[in-house]
Order: structure tokens, then C-alpha cells, then sequence
């Protein structure tokens, strides 16, 4: 009996599931999606396994209405059937993102085969072109892995936002949160991360450069180990400044690194709406442009006081900004939810109550060391 | 026969078993997507409704160890006969039995749901439901012990996929959970009754316990298990609701299997194919013992050997298998056995409880032996 079991289970197993081997598939590392004349446009880079040559990749491109028809007639034009369970990176163009793109996401998340981790972005020139440019580049051997290194290593350095499959459709079904993707473009020979898009829904509303995301990832992921550089009116810490070496008249250049951060987000008032934000900055001094007291703990007080203040600016500057956008990638929405109640909110009548969303801002920095040095 | 059944039975498992015996037949397919099924009634309240379904579930193992405990060495077929006499006693049995078939049904076909939706789209059905058939025929001829032993077993190659939730947790948003207490009662409630029809298989309770050694000691390890069942619920759903927003988790079906989506190890990127070949470990125990009471049912009602039995059940349920191929039917089915399982697992025993109470006080201190 035994034995008839296992000729039958080996049997079975063999006969009926259908064989995948590398040397066949074509494993898709990046795909970009783009808008023209009311149609899909796609483009795949794909890796073909081949021992003689360790980065093979190759490109194609074609014209449908849904992205699975884009991959069938992708299929088409490749000697390797695609697979897609090695996706790293799919990519919108901006055009196409403005427009919605939640009918594209929706394929990526459905797909077991893709993994939740993959990253998404959206690309200022058309998805083709910053592709295309990538392949015929020096610098990018494979855009797939070439973008996951770019990103995963930003958000590991604590200067982006996450943007993986997960959290993007959890911002997006998340009634009062919209999802954040870098913004990526192609500049002298290689792909750079230029910013972060911001998003209303799944409709791509504008733009904050890369020092603006910083202050919106200071909201959103509690800091491990951050950087920043703060600008700080000459005025405010004169007292303690003891020879000026710097050609600058009014301002002080600070740079902060080994940041730390805690935040505490509340909703203080249901009608305006207001919120309170409470931001503990932890941080370790790296380089001032001026020669300043460092060891007077008065002095240091002052700058931390100082430094406080003008973040608190810049975050309100952000958040003002991502507002008039009607982007809410804070997800102050979801604050107010949690107090009023599902049953009581509704997504529309928010987005008009965001608009006179209030922010008290409260940052308190502390300046835990200074380097090696006074 | 009473006497050669006790002879053979001849006692021989550990009291401590139970606690296996009752976990791994409560998980199942169904801790796999049990998260929606509950969001869907109570919301963001959900592991409310798991608490209170936790009680329900500590008041029904209560009443079977009950009955159990009165009868003897007597499992729920025998109890019936005895209570009900031959006929009506067989009738009912029969429809346990039923039960029991239609259960091990959905549990195959909802694994071979998640095998076709994750890992081989264009495996068959039958195919794979005939291997699990095949592999639960041979676990039942090895007898109680292995199956118990397969059980056990399987406990501890499982167990350790909990502390893979820790990665979800980390992309928990708290404000998921806010308001507290925004369901109604009745909201409430009816998660609770939704969460009961994942946690269908505490019964083995009834079907194995002539073979339990120490008696008195049967009744504190099943609760050990429901609670344990209800601890492992709590985490799933805990997470989940956390780690989805809203629409997001109703559009999930097996929320549980997609929180191992985002668990990457350096030499296993995607860890939730790992985690699906596996669900076959946890599936075993329900199918194995499904398998066995069900057959040992007919054999109680028949009087045939349970040997032949086994093989005549086991190519009923794939021909009835072959029949259900669209997932929406799947659905409907196992929500018709989820019904099924709640009426016959969770009211029946409560009212046999007190049928079995009032024959005691009637006796009035005559042994029920």
C-alpha cells in the first residue's frame, strides 16, 4: 500500500503542474506604465539567466488597454516567456500618474506572484524614456535593480518615504490618507531621486522637493538615523558667536545627522479642524559654519531653541503646501476618523474640511553631542 | 461489543494531548482569511467580537466535557444511541456524520483554493484534492495514535509562523483602531458568530475522548486549547486590522497569508510560498481526524470495517469535489458548513448538556454506566 502511494503521489506531482525553468523565462526586474493617445503604454525590462553574459537585459515595449494586454503582447516580442515574480520597481509617468492609477496598481496587488515589497515611483519624463535612457546608459546595467538599490538605500538612509506596493495601497484604501512615491528623474547619465509626489487618491497632485520630504518623513516614520541641514537667521545665536569665518552675513549653516524623532499627533478641535504636533528631535551636531560657543550649555540651549523654530516653520510651510494641493499624506484624515467615527465620516465632506485644517506645531530639539570636538 | 470497544480502546493517550487534539482541529483554512469575515460585521471592533466568541467557546467546552464526563467511556455516537435509542440515535448520528464529511470537504477545497490562487494556477482540483485524500487514507489506517501524533506534530512545525506577524507589526497605523467600541451589539455579536465558524473543530473533543487516560484532567487542557485557538485568532486579526485600512481588508481574502508577503529573508525573498506549502501542516490534523470520526461514525451506524469505509468516504468526497471549481461556490458551500457546524458544535451541545442533566436527576443517583 505504501508503495502504490508513493508511485501515485509522484505521478501526480510531476504530471500536472506546469515547469518553469530559468533558462526560459525572462524574469521582469522594472516596468513603466504611461498614458498616449488614450492607450497603455508599457515598457519592461526584463533579465534573461544566461551564464556568458551576467547582465542581460533587454527591453520591450507596446500599446494596450489593461496592463496584463500590455504583457501579452509583450510576451509577443520576447523569446522568453515574462514572469514577473522578480519585480522590483514598476514606474509611472507623471502624465499617466495625474490621471489615476489605481487600474494599474490594483493588477500589481491581485498578482500573488508580485511581491508586496516592490517599490513604485512616479518618473517626470514619460516611464518610456527614463528607461530607455537607463538602458543605453554607462551608469544603470539593470534600471530594476538599479531603482531598488536607489530607493531601498534612501529609505534605509532615512530621506524617503517607503514607497512599496504595501503602503501605497494602504494609504489609498485608508480613508484619510493619501499615498506619497518618489519622484524620479533622469539627469547626466544616471536616475536620480528629485523628489517626492504627492498624491490625492490615486491622482498624482504635485510636487515637494527633497529637503520639503524631509519634514514630512519627520511626521510620518519615526527617525532611526536621519540628516538634515538648517539654515538659521545670523541674528538669533549672535550672542554666542565667537569669530565669524564665514563670508555669510545673516545666516548660519547647521548640519544635523544621527537624527532621532518621536511624534505625537492630536486632534485638538473636531470644528476647525486643529491639530496638535508634537515633534522630540534627538540629533548629533555635524558641521556649523560658523565658530560658535559649543561648550557653554547656555549657548546650546539657544541654538536648540533656535533650530526648533525654524523647523517648525518649514513643516507648517509643508504642510500648508501638500493642503492647498489637497494632498493629505500625513493622514490627518484618519486622525479625525478615529475620533468622529466611521460612521459619521465621509471622504468627501473631509476634503473640503481639510482645507481649514489648523497646525500648532511644537518641536523641541536637543543637541545630545557636537562631534569630537567643542 | 460495549465491553471489546472498551478493551480495545484500551485507553492510551495522555490526558495532556487534548490540548493538540482540540488547537490544531480549530485552526485551519480559516485563520488564513479569518480577518474580513469578522471586519465585514464589526469593523475596526473585530477582536471584540473575538473575545466574546472566546466565551461562547469556554462555555461549550464546558458542556461537552460535561456530557462526556457522565457517560464515561463513551463517545458522542454511543451517547446518542444511548440517549435516543437505536433508531432516532442512528438518525442523528448520521447527520454528525454528514457534518463531519461536508467539513473535511471545505477544508480540502479551501487549501486547494489557496495553492490554486498563490503557488499552481492551473493545478486541478481533483488532483490536489486527491493527494490530501490519499495522504489523510493512509494517516487514518496508522490509527488514533498517529493521528494524534500527526497532530502534535504538527503543532510544533506550525507554531512558529506567529512570530512572523512581528514584521506587519511594524507598519501598523494605530488610528485603524480608533473609535473603540463603534459597533453596535448586535454588530458585535454577529462577528462573534462569523469568528465561531473558523473555530469548528473543538467536537473531536467528543469523538476521541474514550481514548484519554486521565479523565479528570481531559476538561482543563480543551480549555487550555480554546484559549489558545482564541489567543492565535486575537494576533492575526490584531495585526491585520492594523496593518490594513479598511477597504483594503475587505478586499483581502487571506489577509493572514498576504501579512507574510512582506516578511523577506536574504535567501527567502518571498516567504509566503513557504508559509502556503506549510498551511498543509496545519490542514492535516482537520482532515486526518474529519476523516476518522466520520468513518467511525458510519462504522457505529453500519457496523462495517472502518478500513473499507475510509476508501468508500474518501472517492465520495472527491467526486463531490470535482463539482465545485468557482471560487464563489467554494464560498457559499463552506458558509453553508460554516451554518451547518455552528448549529450542530456550538447550540447542540448546550441542550444535550441539560437533556443529559435532567436523565441524571431522574436516575436519581443510579449509575449511567
Amino acid at each position: 500500500m505504501k508503495k502504490i502511494l508513493m508511485i501515485c503521489l509522484l505521478v501526480i506531482l510531476n504530471g500536472c503542474v506546469n515547469q518553469k525553468p530559468l533558462e526560459e523565462l525572462g524574469l521582469i526586474t522594472a516596468v513603466g506604465y504611461d498614458n498616449q493617445d488614450g492607450m497603455l503604454k508599457g515598457s519592461i525590462i526584463y533579465y534573461e539567466f544566461d551564464p556568458l553574459h551576467p547582465n542581460n537585459t533587454k527591453m520591450v515595449t507596446s500599446l494596450a488597454h489593461t496592463s496584463k494586454g500590455v504583457r501579452q503582447k509583450e510576451n509577443l516580442a520576447s523569446s522568453r516567456r515574462l514572469v514577473s515574480g522578480q519585480l522590483r520597481v514598476a514606474i509611472y509617468g507623471e502624465e499617466l500618474a495625474k490621471s489615476g492609477i489605481i487600474s494599474i496598481i490594483d493588477t500589481l496587488s491581485r498578482d500573488s506572484e508580485v511581491g508586496t515589497m516592490s517599490y513604485l515611483a512616479v518618473s517626470k519624463p514619460q516611464a518610456y524614456d527614463l528607461l530607455q535612457l537607463s538602458q543605453e546608459s554607462e551608469d544603470v546595467t539593470n534600471a530594476g535593480t538599479f531603482l531598488y538599490d536607489l530607493i531601498t538605500q534612501n529609505v534605509e538612509a532615512d530621506s524617503l518615504l517607503s514607497p512599496t506596493l504595501h503602503e501605497f495601497m494602504q494609504c489609498y484604501y485608508s480613508e484619510g490618507r493619501d499615498p506619497v512615491l518618489p519622484l524620479l528623474n533622469f539627469k547626466d547619465g544616471t536616475i536620480i531621486i528629485e523628489g517626492i509626489s504627492l498624491f490625492q487618491e490615486d491622482r498624482a497632485v504635485g510636487q515637494l522637493d527633497s529637503s520639503d520630504s524631509f519634514y514630512l518623513k519627520l511626521l510620518l516614520d519615526p527617525f532611526e538615523a536621519g540628516s538634515t541641514e538648517i539654515i538659521l537667521p545670523k541674528e538669533k545665536v549672535n550672542e554666542y558667536i565667537l569669530t565669524s569665518n564665514n563670508k555669510q552675513k545673516e545666516s548660519v549653516y547647521i548640519s544635523l545627522d544621527h537624527l532621532r524623532s518621536d511624534t505625537d499627533i492630536k486632534l485638538l478641535d473636531k470644528q476647525t479642524p486643529s491639530f496638535s504636533i508634537k515633534i522630540k528631535v534627538k540629533s548629533r551636531m555635524q558641521e556649523i559654519s560658523e565658530n560658535y560657543d559649543l561648550g557653554n550649555p547656555e549657548a546650546i540651549k539657544r541654538m536648540e531653541e533656535a533650530i526648533g523654530k525654524e523647523m517648525e516653520r518649514q513643516l507648517i510651510q509643508v504642510l500648508n503646501k501638500s493642503k492647498e494641493m489637497g494632498a493629505d499624506p500625513v493622514g490627518f484624515g484618519n486622525y479625525y476618523r478615529a475620533k468622529v467615527g466611521y460612521d459619521t465620516f465621509s471622504k468627501e465632506e473631509w476634503k473640503d474640511h481639510y482645507q481649514n485644517a489648523e497646525f500648532k506645531v511644537k518641536i523641541d530639539v536637543e543637541i545630545l553631542r557636537t562631534g569630537v570636538m567643542d | 461489543m460495549m465491553n471489546t470497544a472498551n478493551k480495545k480502546n484500551s485507553v492510551v493517550l495522555s490526558a495532556y494531548l487534548v490540548f493538540f487534539i482540540v488547537h490544531t482541529n480549530q485552526t485551519g483554512v480559516g485563520i488564513a482569511g479569518i480577518q474580513r469575515i469578522i471586519f465585514l460585521e464589526a469593523g475596526q471592533d473585530a477582536w471584540i467580537s473575538i473575545i466574546i466568541s472566546y466565551i461562547g467557546m469556554a462555555v461549550v467546552v464546558y458542556a461537552m466535557c460535561y456530557i462526556l464526563k457522565t457517560f464515561e467511556n463513551k463517545d458522542l455516537f454511543q451517547i446518542h444511541k444511548l440517549l435516543f435509542g437505536k433508531w432516532i440515535g442512528n438518525i442523528i448520528n448520521l447527520v454528525l456524520v454528514l457534518y463531519l464529511l461536508a467539513g473535511l470537504m471545505a477544508i480540502l477545497l479551501g487549501y486547494t483554493e489557496i495553492v490554486q490562487a498563490w503557488i499552481f494556477p492551473d493545478l486541478e482540483t481533483w488532483a490536489i484534492v486527491l493527494i490530501l485524500l490519499l495522504i489523510s487514507i493512509y494517516g487514518v489506517y496508522g490509527g488514533i495514535k498517529t493521528i494524534v501524533g500527526v497532530s502534535f506534530l504538527g503543532f510544533f512545525l506550525t507554531i512558529w509562523l506567529i512570530f512572523m506577524l512581528v514584521v506587519p507589526i511594524r507598519y501598523i497605523d494605530w488610528t485603524n483602531f480608533f473609535p473603540i467600541m463603534e459597533a453596535s451589539p448586535k454588530e458585535l455579536l454577529l462577528g462573534a458568530y462569523k469568528t465561531s465558524f473558523t473555530v469548528l473543530g473543538l467536537e473531536m473533543l467528543l469523538f476521541v475522548y474514550p481514548y484519554i487516560r486521565d479523565k479528570h484532567r481531559v476538561h482543563i487542557y480543551a480549555q487550555i486549547g480554546v484559549f489558545f485557538t482564541f489567543a492565535l485568532i486575537f494576533a492575526v486579526t490584531f495585526v491585520a486590522v492594523g496593518y490594513y485600512s479598511g477597504e483594503q481588508l475587505e478586499k483581502t481574502i487571506w489577509a493572514t497569508l498576504s501579512m507574510f508577503k512582506i516578511v523577506q529573508f536574504p535567501n527567502l525573498e518571498r516567504f509566503e510560498f513557504l508559509a502556503v506549502s506549510l498551511w498543509l501542516v496545519i490542514i492535516l490534523p482537520n482532515t486526518l481526524f474529519m476523516l476518522w470520526a466520520a468513518t467511525k461514525g458510519l462504522k457505529r451506524i453500519f457496523n462495517l470495517r472502518q478500513k473499507s469505509l475510509v476508501i468508500i468516504t474518501s472517492i465520495l468526497v472527491l467526486i463531490c469535489s470535482i463539482f465545485f471549481q468557482k471560487r464563489a461556490n467554494i464560498n457559499e458551500f463552506v458558509d453553508i458548513v460554516g451554518l451547518f457546524g455552528f448549529y450542530s458544535i456550538f447550540v447542540y451541545p448546550i441542550p444535550l448538556a441539560v437533556i443529559v442533566w435532567i436523565r441524571k436527576k431522574m436516575k436519581g443517583g443510579v449509575q449511567t454506566r
